[in-house]
């Protein structure tokens, strides 16, 4: 009896201590704990994600024929390069065919980029994110977007801390993104993802007219998301005559579990034009 | 003393860091594996309750600072776990033997997906325009559960197995069948 007594208290007070650990959180006095323990932990965590990256891409290159591999990635690369390119031009010319039409030529707008270390990924599978190594303290904001080295599109910060902030992937189903697809109509519609699976492209009228193959960038419809990043190319088509819209799947060019390091969109450097006139 | 805190302290971190930073990593099915659950058994089976639940809030802590979900549902998601399991313990799978072992991780492992599937749902609820992909949902929670229940129930055997041949601690609790 005794004993059981004695259980009983140990958990009614472990509930008393995880109830006070939630109250004190939720009240911001345990921020400072936190932010300590991260602060000595991330290098720790983050040398670890790294290693285990490292590893895990080595592995799986002994598994397959490592020639293939390189040139495969090679390939791969090449063409993320192009598409990079391709969509850097196609913007260009849209821009610069507007530009003619005003008559009035802008500087070209740069962007204020924050490099970021993927120290850790969600555990528990609710959500498809990853956690990188700045935060509030660095200027980074909810809804800007992150983008790999290479300049695709991965995902959009949902949340910041003081000195670590959280991604959602493109490919998580609550991740939505404004997008355009490259082709004669210029598309518009809304890119959504498939349960870390895929990403679909929704809101299509069916009137356009969007083929295999071609590349999805951002709309520059939302704020804080520039136009002209590029997302992925179009795998197939939806198209059922009684459905208002049509769908297209969309593959990315990015395995988002080799990915370790990336670039922050803070905000666009405007320029005043005036001074320069 | 000192020493024993700091070896809990080490034991801790390394289990934190493969659970946050390398089993993410790992190839598909296998980043399904939860050591910290495993661990939470381990710990709650040859040990007693009380590490258990300091070993619970503990890892609770770390996962919900390290996670972007609400604050609270990995700390309450095993204190729960732990909960539960050490009422099966007492009341349902009382004898200690290697297979009440296996079976309280398939417990644990259950309750701590259950709840977190709960969490998936209320944020879906409060947060999703639409309830359509509920059913999606679904399938790849009972889908993660499957590889994560097997897994786990793997890494039971193995680091049993591998224990039982270092520690005097698990040799009383295979069953002898050769006594009569």
């Amino acid at each position: 009896m005794s004993n059981w007594n004695k259980k009983s208290r140990v958990v009614v007070m472990a509930v008393i201590i995880v109830l006070l650990l939630l109250f004190l959180h939720f009240i911001k006095i345990l921020r400072p704990i936190e932010n300590l323990a991260v602060s000595a932990t991330k290098s720790i965590i983050s040398s670890g994600y790294f290693v285990s990256n490292y590893i895990n891409s080595h592995y799986l290159q002994f598994q397959e024929k490592t020639e293939i591999i390189e040139e495969n990635e090679k390939i791969k690369a090449e063409l993320v390069q192009l598409l990079s390119e391709k969509s850097t031009w196609q913007e260009e010319k849209e821009e610069n065919t507007f530009l003619r039409e005003q008559l009035n030529f802008v500087k070209e707008n740069p962007y204020e980029y924050e490099i970021a270390n993927i120290i850790g990924r969600n555990i528990d599978q609710l959500q498809n994110t990853i956690i990188i190594d700045k935060g509030d303290r660095h200027g980074l904001e909810i809804g800007q977007p992150v983008l790999t080295n290479a300049g695709l599109l991965i995902g959009k910060i949902i949340k910041t801390e003081k000195n670590r902030s959280f991604v959602l992937f493109i490919n998580d189903d609550f991740s939505k993104v404004a997008a355009k697809i490259h082709n004669q109509d210029k598309t518009m519609g809304l890119i959504e993802g498939e349960f870390g699976l895929g990403m679909k492209m929704k809101l299509i009228p069916q009137t356009e007219k969007i083929d295999k193959g071609d590349m999805v960038v951002t709309s520059g419809l939302e704020q804080g998301v520039p136009k002209g990043l590029v997302i992925g190319q179009v795998e197939s088509v939806h198209n059922q005559p009684e459905e208002l819209f049509q769908q297209a799947t969309i593959s990315s060019f990015i395995d988002f579990n080799k990915i370790t390091i990336v670039n922050i969109i803070k905000n666009q450097i405007i320029e005043d034009a005036n001074q320069d006139n | 003393m000192l020493i024993k805190i700091i070896k809990h302290l080490f034991l801790f971190l390394m289990i934190c860091i493969l659970q946050l930073a390398v089993i993410p990593n790992l190839p598909d099915k296998i980043n399904c594996l939860n050591i910290i659950i495993v661990v939470i058994v381990f710990i709650l089976f040859f040990i007693n309750i009380n590490y258990a639940i300091i070993y619970s809030i503990a890892f609770g802590l770390f996962l919900d600072i390290y996670s972007p979900a609400w604050f609270g549902a990995n700390l309450l998601a095993l204190f729960f776990v732990v909960y539960v399991i050490n009422f099966a313990f007492n009341h349902i799978l009382t004898n200690k033997s290697f297979y009440t072992l296996l079976g309280l991780s398939f417990v644990a492992t259950l309750v701590y997906n259950v709840v977190l599937l709960i969490y998936k749902l209320l944020y879906f609820v409060f947060f999703a325009e639409s309830l359509n992909n509920l059913q999606k949902i679904s399938f790849i929670w009972a889908n993660n559960l499957f590889w994560q229940l097997i897994l786990n129930l793997c890494l039971v055997m193995i680091v049993f197995i591998i224990a039982h041949y270092f520690t005097r601690k698990f040799k009383t609790i295979f069953i002898d069948t050769t006594r009569t």
